[in-house]
């Protein structure tokens, strides 16, 4: 094919080059997908709603960890699986404060097997519009926490936890 | 670029005569307009095939006609 | 089979010019550095932000567009055809134009023309990401490209594409004609066209 443009003419436009962006076309519907992932618009601006929030992203370490410890992966296996970093499923284990980027969850919830936007609404990435799923998780958290392994009392709860999520 | 093929078509009178004036209407040389045509032929096929379809919408936004190839 | 062009572009932060490759079609390592040299940090700086506007403002719109499957479905096909312009050993701008198109403008009504379907800066070249943009050219470099490919096509450089928001200006400074808002695009973009007049123009200005 014949190029109609040459070297020189490039130098001559991209001195005249304002600084403005030139991406054209539209991956169809991206932005109102991408909302779907911002983070709450609650922003925390009092300590009730700051601790809710902390108590949230804690239940959805321990969920995290839950279903690692099902599914017997240690976390390095997980993050393999998941295409993830390890310092990160730490770090969503066991901080509190930590906030999961929206791709690490999406690659959870595809191992795990749970509707990613559920997991988006769990994790603190997406807001929840209906208090009854934050409610159930802060609720699963409670019972679960401090174990190490699975008993077949903890198999359960995780289950019924896993398959309310599925139907709300 | 990829060396070119050169190929004889049997065309009509009718058809040719569309031809040149498709061409001509669109500008294009005779080879252009039929390289034009198999672009559009293919896209056109390869959506139907994957089972989409294709709507031709009219210009007073009232109807969809569907357009389909047997 | 892979054609391609050299091309000086602008490093912003040395001042000096560094050679480009333009290459028509995209290859794999082209993908490869859509998922391991731009996601990642589109995806870093999508979780810092707080609000809508602010997610328009920062250019992440192709964060998560399936440029794999994309490149696959479209590749060894005549109603597409796609660039890639490389530096550094980096992938810094993609295109994808579609070779079948009609146009809108009264003057050149139905008349054939190239559709500019996707056209896209690497982030760290982009004004709405970063302070700092990296590298200045690579619009021009794919515009001209696709007006190259217009007119060995016999379309005259006629160029049809709709601009996203942040862009339309960019394009209005180029010269193309602005159509206004196509309410049948799903994202209501403005539509913009080259006539085959202001396309040859734009490739033979000094």
């Amino acid at each position: 094919m014949e190029m109609l443009i040459t070297p020189t003419w490039l130098r001559n436009k991209i001195q005249k080059e304002p600084d403005i962006d030139f991406d054209a076309g539209m991956p169809v519907h991206l932005l109102q997908s991408i909302d779907m992932f911002l983070p709450p618009d609650v922003v925390a601006d009092n300590p009730a709603d700051e601790q809710r929030t902390l108590q949230l992203k804690h239940a959805f370490g321990v969920f995290i960890r839950q279903l690692r410890l099902r599914d017997s992966l240690s976390i390095e296996a997980l993050a393999t699986t998941a295409s993830v970093l390890v310092e990160e499923l730490e770090a969503i284990e066991q901080d509190p404060h930590f906030q999961a980027r929206p791709r690490t969850v999406v690659q959870l919830a595809k191992v795990f097997q749970i509707e990613s936007s559920k997991m988006m609404k769990l994790s603190g990435v997406a807001h929840a519009a209906e208090e009854t799923i934050e409610e159930e998780a802060l609720k699963f958290a409670a019972k679960s926490d401090g174990v190490s392994s699975l008993n077949q009392a903890e198999q359960r709860l995780l289950n019924d936890f896993v398959k309310l999520l599925s139907k709300a | 670029m990829a060396a070119k093929r050169t190929m004889t078509l049997n065309l009509s009178d009718q058809e040719m005569v569309m031809l040149e004036h498709l061409a001509e209407e669109k500008g294009l040389s005779k080879t252009q307009l039929v390289r034009q045509a198999l672009r559009l032929y293919q896209s056109v096929v390869d959506r139907l095939e994957r089972g989409d379809k294709l709507y031709v919408e009219d210009s007073k936004k009232a109807e969809k006609a569907e357009l389909m190839v047997l | 089979m892979r054609e391609s062009w050299e091309f000086p572009l602008l490093n912003r932060q040395t001042g000096k010019e560094e050679l480009a490759t333009l290459y028509t079609p995209i290859a794999d390592n082209n993908v490869d550095d859509f998922e391991s040299l731009w996601q990642p940090p589109m995806i870093a700086r999508l979780a810092t932000i707080k609000d809508h506007d602010e997610l328009q403002a920062a250019s992440l719109q192709d964060i998560y567009w399936k440029w794999r499957e994309k490149q696959q479905a479209r590749s060894n096909r005549f109603d597409w055809m796609s660039f890639a312009v490389e530096c550094g050993g980096e992938t810094q701008g993609l295109m994808f134009v579609r070779t079948v198109g009609f146009a809108r403008i009264d003057s050149q009504r139905n008349l054939p023309l190239i559709y500019i379907d996707l056209i896209s800066a690497a982030p760290w070249n982009r004004n709405g990401f970063t302070d700092t943009p990296l590298y200045k050219g690579v619009g021009p470099l794919l515009l001209g490209a696709a007006i190259s490919l217009s007119v060995n096509e016999g379309l005259d450089g006629r160029l049809g594409l709709h601009a996203l928001p942040q862009s339309e200006d960019w394009y209005r400074q180029q010269g193309m004609t602005e159509l206004g808002t196509d309410t049948a695009h799903p994202e209501s973009l403005v539509y913009f066209e080259f006539t085959s007049a202001d396309a040859q123009a734009y490739v033979s200005s000094t």
